[in-house]
C-alpha cells in the first residue's frame, strides 16, 4: 500500500476512520480522555488559540478586499475556518458560521471517495463545492477549500465560504423558488479540483465566464477566498514551525475536545434539563409553479414537531419524529443542513466565546426520521435552492425552546427569538443592460425577539449572520435597477409585549431603469398563513410577512404632479398602496410564480417580527410612549394592545401617558379576559368535537394525516391526547 | 529648555492634556493638565503655563492642536442641536443605524453574541428628522423631482424646534447636487423668513462621497460640533495671543494634514488625537532615514497601531469610531482592547484566563491604585512581578500597592486555576503581548507586508515596557523608543506640514481592452474631477491667507479592478491624465501595488479598471520641531544613570534586575539586560537575551543580544 498524506503516512481515511472509532468508543472527540496540553500550559494554550483566530481574521479581511461581491462588502456573507486533516472544524472567523460544519462534511466527503488515491490531495491543490448532496445549505453559497501541507503531509485544511449573487441557475436567480429538479439549480462544483499550485485552472474560469451572467464577480469572490487560504496557510506553517508540528497536531484536536465539556458545562450552567417540545409548520405553494415536473404542483403543508431533551450530563438530543414527508420542492432540509443551523445557531447564544468547533456541536444528537422534509432517502435528484429556509424557520422556533431553559435558570438577559427570513428575488436587465439574477440581501432589516430583561433591537437580529447589516442604499443600488423608497420601521411588524419584539423594515422598491424584469420567489421562511413567530409568557406573536406588488401604477405621474408615493405599509386596514397609488395590486402567497414588471412598479414586502415577551398590559407606559416618539407604536397600538391612554403634548413635544386612565383600562382588560377564560378541559372538549366533525382545513388535515402515517410514535401521541380511535385518520375520521 | 519656544503643541485626550513646547534647537518641555471636556482651553492654558513657564510667545512660529473636542461635544450632547433633513423613507436612518452600529466595534465575543448587540444613541432625534420627495438615481440624473412644499415644511418645521443647524443629506448627492442645492435655496428663505440663526450643510459641498450611512453621520459631526470646536479652540488661540502668539493657530486633521482653526471642513479634526503619534513617527522617519514603520501605542485602554510605508502613514476613508461609521479620512490605526488597565478574570466555565474587554480606567484604576477596584489588571500584573517600580509611578505622583495587586490576583486567577499568583502575572503579561503581537502582524499580513521590512516604534506610557515581548519573533529591522514616549503624540503634532485633503466621487469605467480614445475621455473625466478639487483647495488656501504656488499638489485616484468592493489609493504618477499612456501609468502603478499585496492568484485585469473616487491632497511647508542629534559617546552609562537592582518575575524565575534612570542615559550607551530603564512617565523593560542602545537621536534600540 503507498504511503498516506497523513500523520505518520496514514491515509486521510484511515485518520477518519480512527478518529470517529475513538469518539465513538469513549464519547470524548478522538479519545482524547483528558486534554493535557492545554490543561498543562494554559497560557501557552492561550497563546496558541489566538495565533490561530488571528490567522483566520486576516484571512477574512483579505477576502473582503478582494471581493466583487456586495454580498461581502455590505453585509459580510462569508467565513473562513481551519479543520482537522479528517475534516473536523478547529477553529473559525465570524460570519456565516453555519458553513462551518458544512465545510468539514466536504472534506469527509472528498476523503470518503477516495480523493487522496483518485483525485489526488496536493500541496497548492484547490478545491470547489456548492453541491448541497455533499453538504451545505444551498448552490450560491461556494466553498474554496484549500489542504495545507508541511514536509509533504497533510496537516490541515482551510476553507473559506461566500455566498454568490449569481451561480446559473433557472430564473430568477441564485435561489429560484420555481425549481424542482437538481438541473435547474445552476452551476455545480462537487468538490471539484480546480487549481493546482495556488492558481486557478484556465479552462475553469473559462467554464465560469461562459455559464454566468456575472463571471467577474464569481470569480473575484473565488480569488478573494483563494488569496485568503494561502494567507492562513502561510501563517499555520509559521504556527508550525513556532509550536512544533507535534503540538499542532495535538493541540488542535484538544481544542476540539476541550470545547466539547465546554459546551456541556454551558448547558448545565445556564439550561434546566429536561423535554421541551413545539412544532414548526411548513408550507408550500407550489400548484401555480411553472414547474416542468408535473408532480411537483400542489399545494401542501408539512409539520415538523420538536422535542428537545436536555440531559442531566449537558447531552441534548433533538428529536424531530413525526416530520411529515419530503416533497418535490427546493425546500426539503438535508441533515448536514441541520446540523449547520445548530452550528450558527450555537455560536450566537451559547457558544459565542470564541471557542465554537466541532466540539459545541458533539454533545448534540439530532435525530431526523428518514423519508421526511428535513432527511429525503436520496437528495441527488432534487433541487437544493432553499435547504436553509425550513431550517432557519426550525432553529428560529428552537431559540424560544432553548429561552424556556434559560428562563427557568434565570438567565433572563439572554432569551432570544428569531424570524425567518425571506425577500424578494428578481431576474431581467439591469441599468447597465445586462440580463442576471438581481438579488438585494441586507441582513438587517429584522427585528430580534424580545428578551426577559428589555425589547428586542429594531432591525437588529437574524439568525443567518451575527453581522446584521442592511448596506447602504446608494450601493444596493448600483447592483439593483430599483430606488428604495423607504427604510422605516413598520410599527405593526413588532411581537407586542411588556417586551416587545424589535420592528423590522419593509422592503419598498421602485422597479427603475429595468427592462424585461420577472420578479418571484420570496427567498426564505416557509411560512405564510401559520404564525410560526410565536411570544413567550404571554407576548403576543411578530406580525405576518407578505408581499405586495404594485402593478402598473401611477408612480410616474403622481411624482411629476408632487403627490405622496408609497415610503412604507402603512395601517393594515389602510395601507399605503392603497391611499398613494393607483396600481395593480397582487398579494401573493410567500412563492409566487414568476411575474413580469416594469418600470415604475413597485414591490413591497413585510418580513414580520418576532414574538414578544410578557403581557402587553404589563408594558411600562414611558416605553409605550418611547415608542409613539419614535413611530414604533401608534396611538391605536398604545391604546388598543397596551391599554396605554396618551396624548401628544405640544409643548414637550413629545407623548405623555395618562396613568390614571392607564391602570383603568388595563384593569378592564383583564376583568374582560377572566370572563372569556374557560377551563382546559372545556377548550379540549370543544377542539375534540371540531377534530371529529373533520372540521380542519384540507391542507392541514393532509400535513397531520401525512405524519401519522409516518411516524408511529407521532399517531399514538396525537390520537392518544385527543382520544381518538386508533384508526382515526383528521379529515377522514375513524 | 532654557531658550523661547518656536513650536508649541498639544494632544488634548480623554484624561489628560499635554503641551509640548519646543526650542529652535529641538529642545523641548512638557506640560501636563487634566483634561477640561466643557471648554478645553482651561486645561490647555495650565498645561501651557507647566510647559513654558509663563514666558512671552512672541517668537513661536506655529502653535498646533490635537484632541478629541469634536468628538466630546457629540458625544456628550453639548454640542449645536441638529436637525436632518433626508430623502422621504429613510426618516429612521438615525434610529435603524443600517444595524451594523449595534455591533460595530466589538471584539469577536461580543460580535457573536446576539444578547450584547445594542445601539448607540442616535446622533439626531427621530422627531427632528424630517423626509422630503425627490430622487436623484446612481447615475445621477433626477428619477422624481423634489417635492418643494415638503422641503419649505421641513425647514419650517425645524426652525419651529429651535434647531441651531440643518443638516441636508440625500441620496446620490455626490453624482447630482441639485437636489440639495435647491433645498439650501428654499431653506435659506424659510431661515430668513423665520429670523432663525439656524446654519445649513450639505453633504454634497462637504462629503461627496458615496455611502449614505456614514456621509450623513459625518454631516451631523460637522454641523453639532464643528462650530462649538472651533469657539472652544477660537478661545485657546486667544489665550496664546494674549502671551504674545501673534499667527493662528492650527489644528491636525484626521488624514494627517493640519489647517487653520477657520478652515470650513473642521469635522475632519475630529479624530486627530490618536494620529499624533503617527504624524510623529512620518517625521522621526524622515530625520532617521527609514521609510517602513509599525508605530504602536499602549495606553490604558488600548493598543493602536498604524503603519508608515514609504514614509508615509495608510489611509482608511470609512471609519468606524465610537461605534459610528464615518465617511471621514483617517489615518488607520487599528485598535484592540490591550491596555494596562484592562482587567484579568477566570472564565468559570473554561476556567481561561480572560483578559478584559473592559479596563478599569483612570477611576477606580487597578487594585494597586487603592482607588476601590478589586479586580486585578494588567497593570497590577507587571507590578506583582517587578516591572513597575511602586514608588515612581508617574513620577512619585500615585504610590502603588503592591501587596495589594499581589493578594487580588492571588484570590481572582491563581486560586481557582490552582497555580502560583506570579505563574498568573507573568502569564498574563505574556497573553497581552501574545495579542498586541498578533494585532501587528494581522495588520501587516492583511495589507501583504512583512515585519522584515519594518521597524517598530514604541510609544505610549505604557509602550515601552512590553515591547521586547510583543516584537519578540516577528523579525522586525529594528525595535526602538523614545525618552519622551508618553508625550510622543504631542510632539507629533508639531511636526505636520499645513495640508488638506480633497475628495469626490466619479465614475470612470476602463474595460478590458479599452482602445486609445475611450482612455483618454475618461482621461478628462479624470482631469475634471482633479480640476474641481483643485479650485476647492485654491480658495481654501486662499481664505488661510497661503500662497497656492508654495503649494506641493498630488493629484489621486483610487483604483479597482472592474466590479471590485474595495480600491487601493494611488497617487498619480501623472499631473494630469492627458492620452491613453497616462492612463496606462497609472493603472500600472495600481497592479504593481496589488500585486504586491494580495497573492497572484487574486489579479484579475480581464474585468477592466474602475475609478469611483478621486483624491487631491496640497502641502504648504511649516515650521516643525527639529530632533538633536548628538555626537555617540560612551558604551557604559554613567553611574549617576544606574538606580539600583530590584527583582523581577520573568518567565517563571526571579532575576535581579538593574535599574536605570532613562532621563540620565546619554547617546552610545547601552544596557544589558535583564534591566528596567524608568522615567517618570515610562517604563522599558529589557528581558535576558536583549540589549538597549542610545542612538544619536536619543532613540532607544532594542536589540537582540548577539544581532545587529
Amino acid at each position: 500500500m503507498t504511503r498516506g498524506i497523513g500523520e505518520d503516512g496514514r491515509t486521510l481515511a484511515q485518520m477518519l476512520e480512527a478518529t470517529r472509532a475513538r469518539t465513538g468508543e469513549t464519547g470524548c472527540y478522538a479519545g482524547i480522555m483528558e486534554p493535557k496540553l492545554l490543561t498543562g500550559d494554559p497560557v501557552r494554550a492561550e497563546l496558541y488559540h489566538s495565533r490561530l483566530m488571528a490567522a483566520l481574521i486576516a484571512g477574512r479581511e483579505t477576502t473582503r478586499m478582494i471581493s466583487g461581491s456586495p454580498f461581502v462588502r455590505e453585509v459580510a456573507e462569508l467565513a473562513i475556518g481551519l479543520y482537522t486533516p479528517e475534516g473536523d472544524s478547529i477553529a473559525q472567523s465570524v460570519g456565516i458560521q453555519v458553513h462551518i460544519r458544512c465545510m468539514g462534511e466536504v472534506i469527509q466527503w472528498m476523503i470518503e471517495h477516495d480523493y487522496e488515491e483518485k483525485v489526488g490531495i496536493a500541496d497548492g491543490d484547490l478545491f470547489w463545492c456548492n453541491d448541497p448532496t455533499v453538504a451545505g445549505m444551498h448552490p450560491a453559497d461556494v466553498y474554496d477549500l484549500l489542504p495545507i501541507f508541511v514536509e509533504g503531509e497533510l496537516v490541515a485544511w482551510v476553507c473559506t465560504v461566500i455566498m454568490e449573487m449569481d451561480i446559473g441557475a433557472v430564473s430568477p436567480g441564485c435561489m429560484p423558488t420555481a425549481n424542482v429538479e437538481r438541473s435547474t439549480d445552476g452551476m455545480r462544483f462537487t468538490a471539484e479540483k480546480v487549481g493546482s499550485d495556488d492558481m486557478l485552472r484556465h479552462d475553469i474560469e473559462l467554464k465560469v465566464r461562459y455559464g454566468l451572467d456575472m463571471a467577474d464577480m464569481f470569480l473575484l469572490d473565488r480569488k478573494g477566498a483563494i488569496a485568503a487560504n494561502i494567507r492562513v496557510r502561510e501563517e499555520i506553517r509559521r504556527i508550525i514551525e513556532e509550536f512544533g508540528l507535534d503540538w499542532f497536531r495535538c493541540a488542535n484536536r484538544e481544542l476540539i475536545e476541550e470545547e466539547r465539556r465546554n459546551q456541556i458545562a454551558r448547558l448545565r450552567q445556564r439550561t434546566v434539563p429536561g423535554r421541551y417540545r413545539n412544532v414548526v409548520p411548513l408550507e408550500y405553494y407550489m400548484a401555480d409553479q411553472p414547474v416542468t415536473w408535473l408532480p411537483a404542483k400542489k399545494d401542501h403543508i408539512r409539520i415538523v414537531p420538536i422535542e428537545m431533551r436536555i440531559e442531566t450530563a449537558g447531552r441534548v438530543v433533538l428529536d424531530f419524529e413525526g416530520a411529515g414527508s419530503w416533497g418535490w420542492h427546493p425546500f426539503n432540509a438535508t441533515p448536514s443542513g441541520m446540523w449547520g443551523g445548530l452550528a450558527f445557531t450555537l455560536v450566537q447564544t451559547i457558544a459565542y466565546d470564541g471557542r465554537a468547533n466541532l466540539g459545541s456541536l458533539l454533545p448534540f444528537e439530532i435525530r431526523l426520521p428518514e423519508g421526511s422534509v428535513l432527511n429525503p432517502p436520496d437528495v441527488r435528484p432534487l433541487a437544493t435552492a432553499s435547504i436553509w429556509a425550513p431550517v432557519i424557520d426550525i432553529y428560529s422556533l428552537w431559540c424560544g425552546m432553548v429561552s424556556g431553559a434559560y428562563y427557568m435558570r434565570g438567565f433572563r438577559e439572554e432569551m432570544f427569538t428569531y424570524r425567518g427570513g425571506c425577500g424578494l428575488q428578481m431576474a431581467g436587465y439591469d441599468q447597465y443592460g445586462t440580463k442576471r439574477p438581481l438579488l438585494a440581501a441586507p441582513t438587517g432589516n429584522f427585528g430580534a425577539g424580545a428578551r426577559g430583561t428589555g425589547d428586542g433591537l429594531d432591525a437588529g437580529g437574524t439568525l443567518i449572520t451575527a453581522e446584521v447589516d442592511l448596506g447602504n442604499v446608494e450601493i444596493w443600488e448600483c447592483f439593483m435597477p430599483y430606488m428604495d423608497l423607504g427604510r422605516r420601521f413598520e410599527p405593526w411588524s413588532v411581537g407586542w409585549g411588556r417586551f416587545r419584539s424589535g420592528a423590522s423594515i419593509p422592503t419598498t422598491a421602485l422597479l427603475h431603469r429595468s427592462t424585461e424584469t420577472i420578479v418571484a420567489g420570496v427567498v426564505g421562511s416557509a411560512a405564510e398563513f401559520i404564525l410560526p413567530n410565536v411570544g413567550l409568557c404571554g407576548g403576543y406573536p411578530g406580525g405576518k410577512r407578505f408581499t405586495v406588488i404594485l402593478r402598473d401604477t401611477d408612480a410616474a405621474e403622481r411624482a411629476a404632479s408632487g403627490l405622496p408615493l408609497v415610503h412604507e405599509i402603512g395601517h393594515p386596514a389602510a395601507p399605503a398602496y392603497e391611499t398613494n397609488i393607483r396600481a395593480e395590486v397582487h398579494t401573493p402567497h410567500h412563492l409566487p410564480p414568476p411575474m413580469e414588471v416594469h418600470d415604475g412598479d413597485i414591490l413591497l414586502v413585510s418580513v414580520g417580527s418576532p414574538g414578544g415577551f410578557g403581557d402587553p398590559l404589563e408594558r411600562a407606559p414611558e416605553a409605550v410612549t418611547a415608542d409613539l416618539d419614535d413611530g414604533l407604536a401608534t396611538p391605536e397600538i398604545a391604546d388598543g394592545i397596551y391599554g396605554v391612554h396618551a396624548q401628544f403634548d405640544d409643548g414637550a413635544k413629545c407623548w405623555v401617558a395618562n396613568d390614571e386612565a392607564t391602570a383603568e383600562t388595563r384593569a378592564q382588560r383583564r376583568s374582560a379576559r377572566l370572563e372569556r377564560a374557560e377551563p382546559v378541559s372545556e377548550w379540549w372538549r370543544r377542539s375534540r368535537a371540531r377534530i371529529l366533525d373533520g372540521e380542519i382545513h384540507p391542507m392541514l388535515a393532509e400535513a397531520y394525516a401525512d405524519s401519522i402515517e409516518s411516524s408511529e410514535v407521532f399517531a399514538a401521541e396525537y390520537r392518544g391526547f385527543w382520544g381518538l380511535p386508533d384508526d382515526f385518520r383528521p379529515g377522514v375520521g375513524a | 529648555m532654557g531658550a523661547v519656544p518656536q513650536i508649541i503643541s498639544c494632544d488634548t485626550g480623554g484624561t489628560m492634556t499635554d503641551v509640548i513646547a519646543v526650542d529652535a534647537a529641538g529642545r523641548f518641555v512638557i506640560g501636563k493638565a487634566a483634561t477640561t471636556p466643557s471648554d478645553q482651553s482651561e486645561g490647555y492654558v495650565e498645561a501651557l503655563e507647566e510647559a513654558t513657564g509663563g514666558i512671552r510667545l512672541d517668537a513661536v512660529e506655529a502653535c498646533v492642536y490635537s484632541g478629541t473636542a469634536m468628538l466630546n461635544a457629540l458625544l456628550t450632547g453639548t454640542g449645536r442641536r441638529v436637525g436632518a433633513i433626508v430623502p422621504r423613507g429613510e426618516e429612521d436612518i438615525f434610529l435603524h443605524q443600517r444595524s451594523r452600529q449595534t455591533w460595530a466595534g466589538y471584539g469577536y465575543a461580543d460580535v457573536l453574541h446576539h444578547a450584547a448587540h445594542h445601539r448607540p444613541e442616535p446622533l439626531v432625534p427621530r422627531r427632528l428628522v424630517k423626509g422630503v420627495s425627490g430622487r436623484i438615481d446612481m447615475f445621477g440624473a433626477e428619477a422624481i423631482p423634489l417635492y418643494e412644499d415638503e422641503v419649505r415644511s421641513a425647514v419650517h418645521s425645524l426652525v419651529e424646534e429651535g434647531v441651531d443647524a440643518i443638516a441636508v443629506c440625500l441620496l446620490f448627492s455626490y453624482m447630482n447636487p441639485m437636489h440639495e442645492q435647491r433645498v439650501a435655496e428654499i431653506a435659506h428663505d424659510e431661515i430668513e423668513a423665520a429670523q432663525s440663526s439656524a446654519t445649513l450643510h450639505l453633504s454634497h459641498e462637504l462629503i461627496p462621497i458615496t455611502r449614505e450611512q456614514g456621509r450623513l453621520n459625518t454631516l451631523v459631526l460637522h454641523a453639532a460640533a464643528a462650530e462649538p470646536c472651533r469657539e472652544q479652540l477660537a478661545r485657546i488661540e486667544g489665550a496664546l495671543r494674549e502671551r504674545g502668539y501673534e499667527r493662528s493657530l492650527q489644528v491636525v486633521l484626521s488624514h494627517g494634514g493640519v489647517a487653520d482653526i477657520r478652515y470650513p471642513r473642521l469635522h475632519e479634526s475630529t479624530f486627530s488625537g490618536p494620529i499624533g503619534g503617527l504624524l510623529g513617527a512620518r517625521y522621526l522617519a524622515r530625520e532617521v532615514g527609514a521609510d517602513n514603520w509599525v508605530c504602536a501605542d499602549m495606553g490604558g485602554t488600548s493598543f493602536d497601531v498604524g503603519l508608515l510605508r514609504g514614509g508615509e502613514p495608510i489611509l482608511d476613508r470609512e471609519v468606524t469610531i465610537t461605534r459610528r461609521i464615518f465617511n471621514l479620512p483617517t489615518l488607520v490605526m487599528d485598535t484592540i482592547g490591550a491596555g494596562m488597565g484592562m482587567y484579568v478574570t477566570v472564565d468559570p466555565i473554561t476556567s481561561r484566563i480572560t483578559l478584559g474587554p473592559e479596563s478599569a480606567g483612570a477611576d477606580p484604576g487597578p487594585v494597586s491604585y487603592g482607588g476601590g477596584n478589586d479586580i486585578p489588571t494588567v497593570m497590577d500584573c507587571a507590578l506583582v512581578c517587578g516591572l513597575l517600580n511602586p514608588d515612581n509611578y508617574l513620577g512619585g505622583k500615585v504610590r502603588l500597592d503592591t501587596d495589594a495587586a499581589l493578594d487580588s490576583l492571588e484570590r481572582h486567577c491563581a486560586k481557582p486555576l490552582d497555580v502560583d499568583p506570579h505563574y498568573v502575572a507573568d502569564g498574563v503579561l505574556a497573553l497581552v503581548a501574545s495579542r498586541m503581537r498578533e494585532h501587528i502582524r494581522t495588520i501587516l499580513s492583511t495589507r501583504g507586508f512583512s515585519p522584515a521590512d519594518h521597524r517598530l516604534l514604541a510609544y505610549g506610557g505604557a509602550g515601552p515596557l512590553l515591547m521586547a515581548a510583543y516584537t519578540e519573533g516577528l523579525g522586525f529591522q529594528g525595535v526602538a523608543t523614545l525618552p519622551w514616549a508618553a508625550a510622543f503624540s504631542a510632539f507629533g503634532a508639531a511636526t505636520v506640514d499645513l495640508t488638506h485633503r480633497y475628495q469626490k466621487s466619479t465614475g470612470v469605467v476602463i474595460p478590458d481592452g479599452a482602445g486609445d480614445e475611450w482612455k483618454a475621455g475618461m482621461g478628462h473625466m479624470v482631469n475634471a474631477g482633479w480640476e474641481e478639487l483643485e479650485r476647492q483647495a485654491r480658495a481654501d488656501l486662499e481664505a488661510e491667507g497661503l500662497d497656492w504656488d508654495e503649494a506641493v499638489v498630488q493629484p489621486l485616484a483610487y483604483v479597482r479592478y472592474g466590479g471590485q468592493m474595495e480600491d487601493l489609493e494611488i497617487a498619480s504618477p501623472v499631473p494630469r491624465v492627458n492620452g491613453a499612456r497616462d492612463m496606462d501609468a497609472l493603472t500600472d502603478v495600481f497592479e504593481d501595488l496589488y500585486g504586491r499585496i494580495y497573492a497572484g492568484v487574486a489579479k484579475h485585469p480581464e474585468a477592466g479598471y474602475h475609478i469611483l473616487e478621486l483624491g487631491l491632497t496640497v502641502t504648504v511647508a511649516k515650521a516643525k520641531p527639529r530632533l538633536t542629534r548628538r555626537p555617540r559617546g560612551e558604551t557604559a552609562p554613567a553611574p549617576a544613570a544606574v538606580k539600583g537592582t530590584r527583582d523581577v518575575y520573568h518567565e517563571g524565575a526571579w532575576l535581579a534586575a538593574t535599574i536605570y534612570d532613562m532621563e540620565r542615559l546619554a547617546p552610545g550607551n547601552a544596557v544589558a539586560a535583564p534591566a528596567v530603564i524608568e522615567a517618570a512617565t515610562t517604563t522599558l523593560f529589557v528581558p535576558p537575551g536583549y540589549r538597549v542602545e542610545m542612538d544619536e537621536w536619543s532613540l532607544l534600540w532594542l536589540r537582540r543580544e548577539g544581532g545587529r
